[in-house]
């Protein structure tokens, strides 16, 4: 993926509602309408989050010009996955450690 | 864990900055020691299935550094960067890459964008809290590095995306 393509998923995964939109989509395709019902949100911010969904590449939309039904395309989601969460742990297992370790630092002195 | 002093607190101040901060149950000569000498970095710098096998620390103003880590499935991970500024046992300012990020994933013939880190260590009652201030020069940059999962709150959210994927597999 190109460095700009990335950084468009990643700006696009960054939003809740977005992230929501594709946990709906991860159970198969869906209007606009069915996707507006659950946020109760108007239809025009709906597809503003649609259109940044799909120029990231993580959704495309039918040529149906009525309904236009939405499909999640997990490619550009796998390619991120492994760092998602990623630095979160890093810091919370690393400080883990160090806690222990200063723990045996302290006590090989004290002794 | 009696000397357990909970999670990192991340906060993001300005938009191109992430501010990590966390308490130590020691004073802060020890704390900066195990920041900065590789006979203990190797201890505990990332996580815990990941081997620390090369920890080089040049400690000095323009001197280097350059940590490398395996993990388990062998894939190997490079960080490193410069000391700018060194006052010990307060103070450091160095700059830090993910020297060997993919291409895939944005990185370039350097590896990731360059962020300067400014590490504060405080002492209080002979608790330390340890301060990284990473400046990462864009939105852009910072906000990928939070999308990775830096942000606790995130964190739920992004365990559904790998739910997303089991199900659309």
């Amino acid at each position: 993926m190109a460095d700009d393509q990335l950084s468009k998923v990643f700006s696009a995964l960054a939003d809740p509602t977005r992230r929501a939109i594709l946990a709906r989509l991860a159970d198969g395709e869906a209007t606009v309408n069915e996707l507006a019902e659950p946020f109760q949100m108007s239809l025009p911010a709906v597809s503003k989050h649609l259109k940044v969904l799909e120029r990231a590449g993580l959704i495309t939309r039918g040529r149906n010009a009525q309904w236009r039904p939405c499909r999640l395309e997990p490619a550009p989601l796998r390619e991120v996955s492994h760092w998602v969460g990623n630095y979160q742990r890093f810091w919370d297992d690393s400080y883990q450690r160090l806690d222990d370790y200063l723990d045996r630092l302290q006590q090989g002195e004290s002794s | 864990m009696s000397s357990t002093t909970g999670s990192a607190v991340i906060t993001t101040p300005t938009d191109t900055q992430i501010v990590i901060s966390r308490q130590f149950a020691a004073p802060r000569e020890l704390v900066w020691d195990a920041f900065t000498k590789p006979e203990h970095v190797r201890n505990w710098w990332g996580p815990r299935k990941y081997e620390n096998h090369i920890t080089e620390i040049d400690l000095r103003p323009g001197g280097s550094y350059r940590f490398g880590q395996r993990g388990p499935d062998g894939m190997e991970v490079l960080f490193g960067g410069t000391y700018r500024e060194i006052e010990p046992p307060r103070r450091a300012v160095y700059t830090e890459r993910w020297l060997n990020m993919p291409a895939e994933l944005g990185g370039g013939a350097e590896g990731s964008p360059e962020a300067v880190i400014t590490a504060t260590f405080d002492e209080y009652g002979g608790r330390t809290t340890v301060t990284l201030v990473c400046e990462y020069g864009s939105r852009e940059v910072r906000d990928a590095v939070l999308a990775s999962g830096m942000e606790s709150g995130m964190q739920e959210s992004y365990d559904r995306i790998d739910e997303i994927l089991a199900t659309a597999q």
